[in-house]
């Protein structure tokens, strides 16, 4: 069973099998968000991208987690405001295209503004508050790692 | 950048990259890639190839700052 799972790769095929791994994670993360807004466009039953939903969720909170566990933010952004404010905007924006896309088409021009600007106003408070939220336990959880590196000494 | 000093102390005992490979339980495209200076090897595995080539670290991986820039 031990020699079952061997790793047959070396230290170099190793890191390109991660960069390879990765790379297919986020197109296959994108390609399920995207998959999701077509088929609720197409069908306009929830119930229809439910199995999908609940993948993508799990996923997300996974590595959410994982990733605060960590004391890691991201690669680029750092942890602050502006940040906070920045994802805020591009989340609600990026909620008025999907709901867009689904719906609005459907709706008359009126009522698909009102719309649009309830889901703007709702999707970036609720990202705010969620971010604002991550990035003081981010910051904490930063600290007291760095604070047990330096009792290890 | 090259590392030309691997190559050479590689040849120095008649190895090929492959019997190199080998020895250190890697692919060949590894050693070629830390050769070509397209793959920055670990220091477990720069220990592995320092033994088997007979060689010290500074040797064979200690780069000089005007070498790095």
């Amino acid at each position: 069973m031990k020699g079952k799972w061997k790793n047959n790769l070396d230290e170099m095929q190793e890191q390109e099998m991660l960069h390879i791994e990765k790379n297919c994670f986020w197109l296959l993360y994108v390609m399920l968000a995207a998959a999701m807004i077509v088929q609720l466009a197409v069908t306009g039953e929830h119930r229809m991208v439910a199995g999908e939903f609940v993948c993508f969720m799990v996923v997300s909170v996974i590595m959410v987690a994982q990733c605060l566990r960590h004391g890691i933010w991201d690669r680029h952004l750092k942890p602050d405001g502006r940040t906070n404010l920045f994802v805020s905007i591009i989340a609600g924006a990026g909620a008025v295209l999907a709901q867009a896309l689904i719906f609005y088409w459907k709706l008359s021009p009126a009522a698909a503004g009102i719309s649009a600007v309830i889901t703007f106003v709702i999707t970036f408070v609720l990202c705010l508050t969620a971010m604002t939220f991550l990035t003081n336990f981010v910051k904490k959880k930063k600290q007291k790692l760095e604070k047990e590196d330096e009792d290890d000494d | 950048m090259k590392n030309l000093r691997l190559k050479a102390a590689r040849a120095l005992l008649d190895m090929s990259q492959k019997e190199l490979a080998d020895a250190v339980h890697v692919s060949r495209q590894t050693i070629n890639a830390i050769e070509k200076g397209d793959y920055n090897p670990t220091i477990k595995l720069c220990r592995a190839i320092c033994r088997v080539l007979h060689k010290t670290l500074d040797e064979l991986f200690w780069e000089d700052e005007e070498d790095e820039g």
